[in-house]
């Protein structure tokens, strides 16, 4: 689940990690994370680094802190449903690139993804 | 702090050490035994001279672990690994020696009140030990008359320069240890070495010192001691022997002291 | 000097009768962070850890630790972990308890017993009894029950296998406090890059670099090891 990879900062993977997590449910909306401290533990990552990353989610308003009881994921479900939307549309625009750099073109893609559709269920 | 430091150093070699005070005091205690029932078993003779030589045994390697224990704690506790929690304590390098140095002195005067009572436990019940205060008077009457001193008071020189004695040894080595860590991979070596050299030192100054005195007092060192100036002669080679240990004793401590503090270099 | 970072050192110098091992070095190490002390081995890593310890005494140069030159001080707020085993044999896992608590008003004892026994060490054992690598778990949690300003760990993870390796690096990050800071010297920096808020590196008794992870990720778009071995490439 914390996969980290070398080259990039910690702390921006830890948000995409935790973004992920939020947008697939994992953190439902309205509840409670985790302390920085647990987060930190789990990740095995420094907890200036995890409170860095908490920081830029509450920055992108996914969670908002409340002073003494911790940090909560907003329940503001349209921005979640607009963010998950987003990201999707990004994943889709890197897989097209990808497509074309090798050369496919719109209907082969549409036949891949069929075919794909049909081996999983 | 010191006290703290104190109380952990008898714990480390009061285990060690107490056992042997036990086995003393046992073995004073069986030898007792053995002559007691020698009179009643006469097989038991031949035991006898067994028995004593083992006893005798025992008493030396009373001192000698008693000595060796109190060292190797001091190099083991301070030069090696025990040293690196040893001395990130918040305290004092001195409070560390100091500490040492107490408690090391208390097992000298301990080993030596072990082996007396010992002895007293071989003795007991054959009326050595009432006789004793008697034969004490009549040594002491008979050693004035010949000396000029009597011999409570001879003992009681003999008792403080020994123990004086054993205490600046102690220091000795441990400025001998603390000099070794020195010498990087041959500690025990330079520790023995500086050992030597210090030994040296102090005999030179000792021999220098008693010389000078006998020039002061006008004995002739080389010559016999008229037994009329034995008294004060004696009195004069136990006063100068006290007084340099004491001497050298406060040199060791506090070139340790320096060491410790000021030069530490843990492996 | 800032007197607010627990470790402060200008021109500091440590020359060995064969060795210049510590040649003005000059940093500054701030509190609340979990710093990596990095070196090629002879770097003079121990040698700096060793002086603010108070093991060694410095040749030249000023050097503060929580505002006090290395001294009574400075120990009672420095927990030190050296890379070898400093208990004595003789005791027992209570003895040695007893003696932290005894020496040092900071220890956690309640926290160390807890520690202990989640690792089924027994307060009974003895210490001579034990395997190396539960004699350095026991030093670990000695050293993590402290509630000290800093925290040395010298070579922590060096020769030790990867479940080992991983309790250590959860101990600190749990028992990181934003008023402690702990500094880890260690050549093995892949293990550790994801704990380290920033990190130093040290080459020929000098300092080398001073940044925090991620601004080295960001600037170079390698990792902290990567630049490692770039940069003390034989």
């Amino acid at each position: 689940m914390w996969k980290i990879e070398s080259d990039r900062p910690i702390y921006l993977q830890l948000v995409e990690t935790l973004q992920q997590q939020i947008l697939t449910g994992v953190y439902p909306p309205g509840g409670k994370l985790p302390s920085v401290r647990d987060l930190a533990a789990e990740a095995a990552v420094n907890p200036n680094t995890m409170q860095k990353a908490l920081g830029e989610l509450e920055r992108l308003g996914l969670v908002y802190a409340q002073r003494t009881a911790g940090r909560f994921i907003t329940d503001d479900r349209e921005r979640l449903e607009q963010m998950k939307e987003q990201l999707a549309a990004e994943q889709v625009q890197i897989f097209l690139k990808k497509m074309s750099e090798m050369g496919l073109s719109r209907q082969d893609v549409i036949a891949l993804l069929e075919r794909a559709e049909k081996e999983m269920e | 702090m010191l006290g703290k430091l104190i109380k952990y150093e008898f714990k480390a070699t009061g285990r060690l050490l107490l056992p042997v005070y036990g086995a003393l005091l046992l073995m004073g205690g069986v030898v007792n035994l053995g002559l007691t029932l020698q009179g009643k078993l006469p097989v038991l003779k031949f035991a006898q001279g067994v028995l004593i030589f083992a006893y005798v045994a025992l008493m030396v390697a009373a001192f000698a672990l008693s000595f060796f224990v109190v060292i190797s704690r001091f190099y083991k506790n301070l030069i090696c690994d025990e040293g690196y929690l040893m001395f990130t304590l918040p305290v004092k390098a001195g409070t560390h020696l100091l500490a040492k140095t107490v408690v090391s002195t208390v097992w000298s005067v301990g080993t030596c009140l072990a082996a007396v009572g010992s002895l007293l436990l071989m003795g007991a019940g054959h009326g050595i030990i009432s006789q004793l205060p008697d034969v004490l008077r009549a040594a002491n009457v008979a050693m004035k008359g010949e000396l000029g001193m009597g011999m409570s008071e001879l003992l009681l020189w003999t008792l403080f320069t020994v123990l004086v004695s054993l205490v600046v040894t102690n220091l000795m080595c441990y400025l001998s240890i603390s000099i070794g860590q020195f010498g990087r991979g041959h500690r025990i070596l330079t520790s023995v070495g500086a050992y030597l050299v210090l030994n040296v030192v102090i005999q030179s100054i000792s021999t220098v010192a008693l010389l000078v005195a006998c020039l002061f007092t006008g004995l002739d060192f080389f010559g016999d001691v008229p037994l009329g100036q034995m008294a004060g002669f004696l009195r004069m080679v136990f006063a100068l022997s006290i007084g340099l240990n004491v001497f050298f004793g406060g040199c060791f401590y506090a070139g340790s002291n320096f060491i410790l503090s000021r030069k530490l270099n843990l492996e | 000097m800032n007197r607010d970072a627990i470790i402060s050192c200008q021109g500091l110098q440590k020359r060995y009768s064969y060795k210049l091992a510590l040649n003005g070095l000059t940093l500054e190490i701030p509190r609340g962070k979990i710093v990596g002390l990095l070196g090629p081995n002879g770097s003079g890593k121990t040698t700096f850890i060793k002086l603010v310890s108070g093991l060694l005494t410095p040749t030249a140069g000023e050097l503060l630790v929580g505002g006090h030159r290395p001294g009574v001080e400075s120990k009672r707020i420095v927990s030190y972990l050296p890379e070898r085993t400093y208990l004595n044999d003789w005791m027992r896992v209570e003895g040695i308890l007893e003696m932290f608590s005894d020496f040092y008003p900071d220890f956690n004892e309640a926290k160390a017993r807890d520690m202990l026994a989640r690792l089924g060490i027994n307060l009974k054992d003895k210490l001579k009894t034990m395997s190396k690598g539960t004699k350095e778990k026991v030093q670990l949690i000695l050293v993590m029950s402290r509630e000290a300003e800093l925290y040395l760990l010298d070579e922590p993870i060096g020769g030790v296998d990867p479940a080992a390796r991983d309790y250590i690096l959860d101990t600190i990050i749990s028992n990181y406090s934003e008023n402690a800071t702990v500094l880890i010297s260690t050549h093995l920096i892949s293990d550790i890059e994801k704990v380290l808020d920033e990190v130093v590196f040290i080459k020929n008794g000098q300092m080398v670099l001073q940044s925090s992870v991620d601004d080295i990720r960001a600037s170079w778009g390698i990792s902290v090891d990567q630049l490692f071995r770039e940069e003390f490439r034989c």
